[in-house]
């Protein structure tokens, strides 16, 4: 047997279109050449009339051989070809299998980015309000100190206490509180405090000022701390005035009959915080004793002065003697009221 | 006579021959768009190697697919293996390799050496 030899290519042999008809291929027909030599063998067999009963019987035989060779042949082929189609369709169905598990995977995974998404969403939102608590925070502290001390208490300083050569020190009283209680309301009182200490924080905004803190009607500042500058005393007495000023705006509106008294003194302090609870930004020293004396040796709507801030301001403000007076714990000290209006040109004011 | 030297491609598998060994391999999955010419170097390699060569031939088999067009050329090569077997006194072996995990293939394979007289032998392989 030769199969699927050139020599007489199988559309040549004249069973093909018999067999395959005319959907006849020529790889087809090629496959098949050997049955199909077969099969012309057969046809010119039957044809013949010439042959012998022995011959005849001969070709009947090796027909018959061949045509078992034939279903041998188409058996395998049948049962290869059912194998074959089995893989492929377990082939395909492990696929979708395969396939539905992806999908199932894939369909987890979205659900798993969305609760993710979900997280970081309250997580960012999370992180939205701890800055806006911790704006709050530190909002609250600048309130309370000033930015550079605010500063450093964060940053972990625990004994803050510094040293200040020059500054001038300020401290007011109410005069009439007193008088007052006995007529409205202790909340009425607090209140009418708030509202003109209210005023005075506002001014603040205007002048290089530091409020250290109120002691009842009193209200202490001071100039030149936590930043040094040189014109400390010229601004302290700038924002006496200006206090004054809003105090005679409230007495106007509100019809209270009260009045102030400012002391101011000039020197070296000690500026920081002691303690870890409830603490303020507060001075220490000789110049803070006799600034508060300026002020409780006083005079209501005046602001008294020490000799030092006299000599300060005395080309810059008018001011008049008070003369000696005795300071408890000073001793004579020659003290002046700071009057106002500025005599010097700017080339005075800065230095 | 030439060797056989075909790469494997996505429908027709690789073909190896070696004369001077007398080695014939065929490896790979077979779905030609035309089997029969595919495949015809081959059938002229094991009829010139049984008409010149006259000496032992070993036929590797390794596929794990075939069409039913390819199927019809593994049978007649087997064929003419199996006249080759009849008239060289056995100078013919074939080996059907397998993947150790594809039944379907062992299977195959035993189908097509169903009812040969010459040595079949099927070998596992694990990839």
């Amino acid at each position: 047997m030769k199969p699927h030899t050139t020599a007489h290519p199988a559309h040549t042999i004249p069973a093909v279109s018999s067999v395959f008809g005319s959907s006849a291929t020529d790889n087809v027909a090629e496959m098949f050449k050997s049955e199909l030599e077969t099969l012309e063998q057969f046809h010119r067999t039957i044809n013949s009339t010439d042959l012998t009963f022995e011959e005849l019987l001969h070709e009947y035989r090796s027909l018959g051989e061949r045509y078992e060779n034939l279903v041998r042949q188409a058996g395998k082929l049948t049962r290869i070809g059912d194998v074959a189609q089995r893989k492929l369709m377990n082939a395909k169905s492990e696929l979708a299998t395969q396939s539905e598990i992806i999908e199932r995977a894939n369909a987890e995974l979205q659900e798993k980015n969305e609760r993710l998404r979900e997280s970081l969403e309250e997580i960012n939102q999370l992180n939205i309000n701890l800055g806006s608590e911790q704006s709050k925070a530190d909002n609250l502290l600048l309130n309370i100190l000033p930015p550079d001390i605010a500063a450093r208490l964060k940053e972990g300083e625990d004994n803050i206490a510094d040293f200040f050569e020059d500054a001038t020190v300020v401290f007011t009283d109410i005069v009439g509180f007193t008088n007052l209680a006995s007529l409205v309301s202790a909340t009425t009182i607090v209140k009418l405090l708030n509202t003109l200490f209210s005023r005075f924080d506002r001014l603040l905004d205007y002048y290089p000022i530091e409020k250290i803190k109120t002691i009842g009607d009193s209200y202490m500042l001071a100039a030149g701390i936590p930043t040094p500058r040189k014109d400390h005393a010229l601004q302290a007495a700038a924002f006496a005035f200006a206090m004054h000023n809003e105090l005679k705006r409230f007495v106007a509106e509100t019809g209270y009959p009260i009045s102030m008294r400012i002391g101011i003194h000039s020197g070296p302090v000690v500026a920081g915080i002691i303690g870890t609870r409830k603490f303020v930004y507060d001075l220490w020293g000789d110049t803070v004793n006799i600034a508060s004396r300026m002020e409780s040796h006083g005079q209501p709507g005046k602001i008294h002065c020490s000799e030092t801030v006299y000599e300060r301001l005395k080309n810059i403000y008018q001011f008049e003697h008070r003369g000696a007076i005795d300071i408890k714990g000073k001793g004579k000290m020659d003290t002046y009221f700071l009057i106002g209006n500025i005599i010097a040109d700017d080339s005075i004011l800065v230095e | 006579m030439n060797d056989i030297l075909l790469t494997k491609t996505t429908t027709t598998p690789a073909i190896s021959t070696r004369v001077e060994d007398g080695f014939l391999e065929i490896a790979g999955e077979s779905y030609p768009e035309n089997s029969v010419e595919f495949f015809q170097p081959v059938f002229q390699w094991i009829n010139d190697f049984m008409t010149t060569q006259k000496r032992f031939l070993t036929v590797h088999f390794r596929m794990p697919y075939f069409n039913t067009s390819s199927s019809k050329c593994l049978l007649d090569i087997l064929d003419m293996l199996q006249s080759y077997h009849y008239t060289s006194g056995g100078a013919v072996e074939v080996t059907w390799w397998y993947d150790e995990h594809d039944d379907d293939m062992l299977e195959s394979g035993k189908e097509l050496c169903d009812g040969l007289d010459l040595k079949c032998i099927f070998a596992p392989y694990s990839d």
